[in-house]
């Protein structure tokens, strides 16, 4: 069904032919999704956090999103491009690894629920998941340079903020799906 | 009772001073005290060129100079204590501690015929005391007296009169390091006052003592240095040689009544040995020490026993 | 809402609920060892550093208004003077500070810098 919204997206019916042209859109919407998503990244740097470095994580929500329309591969490369391009705007090395930590646990964690569990998960569900272990991740780091585990008495405050926004991510993106399935089921 | 103090922290006498004040009238003693430390400072401070020691050793050799009661009764006491340690404390000591230089940017190691010469200048005998005029003159030119090794603690005795005037029970006293725990806390328990670990940064205690009405002062190899080749030269001089002291013992501490005598001591003993030190002390009734060595040991006078707490296992306690 | 929902929504409230728990518990117990860098100029404060929520290491710089300077480094539990244009640089010597009591002072720039917290051996004051 998602290979359907895409394939309409691109501009092609089901029966579409013409490799070249397809991997192309492919591409310009790749990028566009990760500008979008090195944008949510770079406002929400903005916001005040614990400490230096730990992100919202809102920026995967686009991940989420391309998991569902493009697959998993693309998913993890948006965050990969998203990340390395982000850090390349500021943030030194800690944000680095705080954001790759965080990014990679939360995308791997999204794409395993998704692929096996999509029928008994609904979407805000998988986000959720996605967006706390977005910030165990994040919590890892910073065990790892301040060489304590006792930094997991942020773990609470972090929790309650992953469930929060990535019950609001994973809403807005079964939104999302659900428009698209109607533009599309409308357009046949 | 008004359980908080108030709190004053201030720059004088090169260093810094802490007073913690409860009572009523805390606020306006705290600002008498601070005054007071002003005052004596102008009067004895080797550093302030209207000083009366200043103006004094501009004329030694010459003539004598009138002094207030402070400092008058200050240089008596170094001289009572110059006599008592047979020499191993002398406030003529001032030409060394200038050839040596140490905390100015002069500071540098002297040659053996450099502190030969300015050690013929060392000579507490050669203060003459005129109580009648309140008068002080030191026999020969460029001899000078320097009160570091007991102004702090003098001043601390002051700062506690001026409490006691004004009616304040309680107070913590700390000039650089030089302690006066005055009365008890106002829960009625002693204070624990810490003794700095010699071979630690500042704020590590190798212990404590519990004291109530008690001035406890410290001298260290660590309070003031330079280090050249690997050798450390610290400021508590040998009269008899004019070389920073080494003769194992890298802390000496006082807990006496009087700080002035606390001050004085923790110089002098210092400068003796533990030996010799534990012999003075012992013998001086209402007087206790702690001596560190620098082999980590700790010697610790009779009366002292039951109130020190030894809190680093690195270091041992003594018993002889 | 699908069937997994419910039971992802209660093992997260469960974690949660764990982690809410020992984070209070741990709190409680570590009420006297806050560690918060006072550092005074003149005796006047002039900034407080919680040394515990400090996870990168940072550095700034003091300067008095007759244009001399400290540096001064932190990174998680720590502090330390890292630079300074005073003439003896004992304060950078000091080294790292990094528990409730412990003290670098720069006497002729009158900065020092303290740890405040309860101090477990309960010291009042200390000889130096």
């Amino acid at each position: 069904m998602e290979k359907q919204i895409l394939a309409s997206m691109l501009g092609h019916s089901k029966k579409s032919a013409g490799g070249n042209m397809k991997r192309t859109k492919k591409m310009v919407l790749l990028s566009i999704l990760v500008a979008i998503a090195l944008v949510i990244y770079l406002i929400e740097a903005q916001i005040p956090v614990l400490f230096p470095g730990i992100k919202l994580g809102l920026a995967n929500s686009i991940s989420l999103v391309a998991l569902i329309l493009l697959g998993w591969k693309e998913a993890l490369l948006i965050m990969i491009l998203r990340t390395v391009l982000g850090s390349i705007f500021g943030g030194g090395l800690s944000a680095l690894m705080f954001s790759i930590a965080g990014g990679l646990l939360s995308n791997i964690v999204m794409i395993l629920l998704y692929k096996y569990l999509k029928n008994v998960l609904s979407l805000p569900t998988i986000s959720v998941c996605g967006a706390v272990f977005h910030n165990v991740g994040q919590l890892l780091v910073a065990a790892f340079i301040i060489r304590d585990l006792r930094i997991y008495v942020y773990l609470p405050v972090l929790l309650i903020s992953a469930i929060v926004t990535g019950y609001f991510i994973g809403y807005l993106s079964s939104v999302l799906k659900h428009r698209l399935e109607k533009i599309l089921t409308l357009d046949i | 009772m008004n359980t908080k103090p108030v709190e004053k922290e201030t720059y004088l006498m090169g260093t810094i001073v802490q007073l913690k004040v409860y009572g009523g009238n805390a606020e306006k003693a705290t600002a008498k005290a601070v005054e007071s430390i002003s005052d004596i400072e102008n009067k004895m401070s080797t550093n302030i060129e209207t000083s009366e020691i200043t103006k004094l050793n501009e004329k030694a050799g010459v003539s004598g100079q009138k002094l207030s009661e402070d400092t008058y009764f200050v240089i008596k006491e170094a001289v009572k204590y110059s006599k008592l340690t047979e020499g191993d404390f002398d406030t003529t000591i001032e030409p060394i501690v200038k050839l040596w230089g140490i905390g100015t940017d002069k500071e540098r190691v002297p040659s053996k015929s450099e502190i030969r010469e300015k050690l013929k200048l060392v000579n507490y005998k050669d203060i003459i005391l005129d109580s009648k005029n309140s008068t002080v003159k030191l026999r020969r030119t460029s001899q000078a007296i320097d009160l570091g090794g007991i102004a702090k603690g003098y001043t601390a005795d002051e700062i506690k009169k001026v409490l006691i005037n004004n009616n304040i029970h309680s107070a913590l006293i700390n000039l650089g390091g030089n302690v006066y725990a005055v009365g008890k806390k106002t829960d009625g328990t002693n204070w624990n006052i810490g003794i700095q670990n010699p071979l630690n940064t500042r704020g590590k205690y190798l212990g404590a003592i519990s004291v109530a009405d008690k001035s406890v002062v410290t001298s260290g190899n660590y309070e003031r240095y330079f280090i050249v080749d690997g050798k450390r030269y610290h400021h508590i001089f040998n009269p008899k040689d004019g070389y920073p002291s080494e003769n194992g013992i890298i802390s000496t501490t006082i807990v006496s009544d009087k700080s002035i005598d606390g001050d004085v001591l923790s110089t002098s003993t210092y400068v003796m040995g533990v030996t010799k030190g534990l012999k003075l002390i012992e013998s001086i009734k209402g007087v206790e020490a702690i001596f560190i060595t620098s082999d980590k040991k700790v010697y610790v006078t009779s009366g002292l026993k039951d109130s020190f707490n030894l809190t680093d296992k690195e270091f041992t306690n003594e018993k002889r | 809402m699908k069937k997994g929902d419910k039971i992802v929504g209660i093992i997260l409230l469960i974690i949660l609920v764990i982690s809410l728990s020992a984070a209070s518990v741990y709190k409680f117990s570590i009420k006297g060892s806050k560690n918060i860098a006072v550092i005074k100029r003149a005796g006047t404060v002039i900034k407080t550093i919680d040394l515990n929520k400090v996870v990168n290491p940072q550095e700034f710089t003091f300067k008095t208004d007759k244009g001399h300077y400290n540096t001064i480094a932190v990174k998680h539990n720590s502090i330390s003077i890292k630079e300074a244009d005073c003439p003896h640089k004992e304060c950078v010597k000091s080294g790292w500070i990094s528990q409730p009591g412990q003290m670098i002072v720069c006497l002729p720039l009158k900065l020092v810098i303290s740890i405040n917290g309860e101090t477990n051996t309960g010291i009042d004051a200390g000889t130096f």
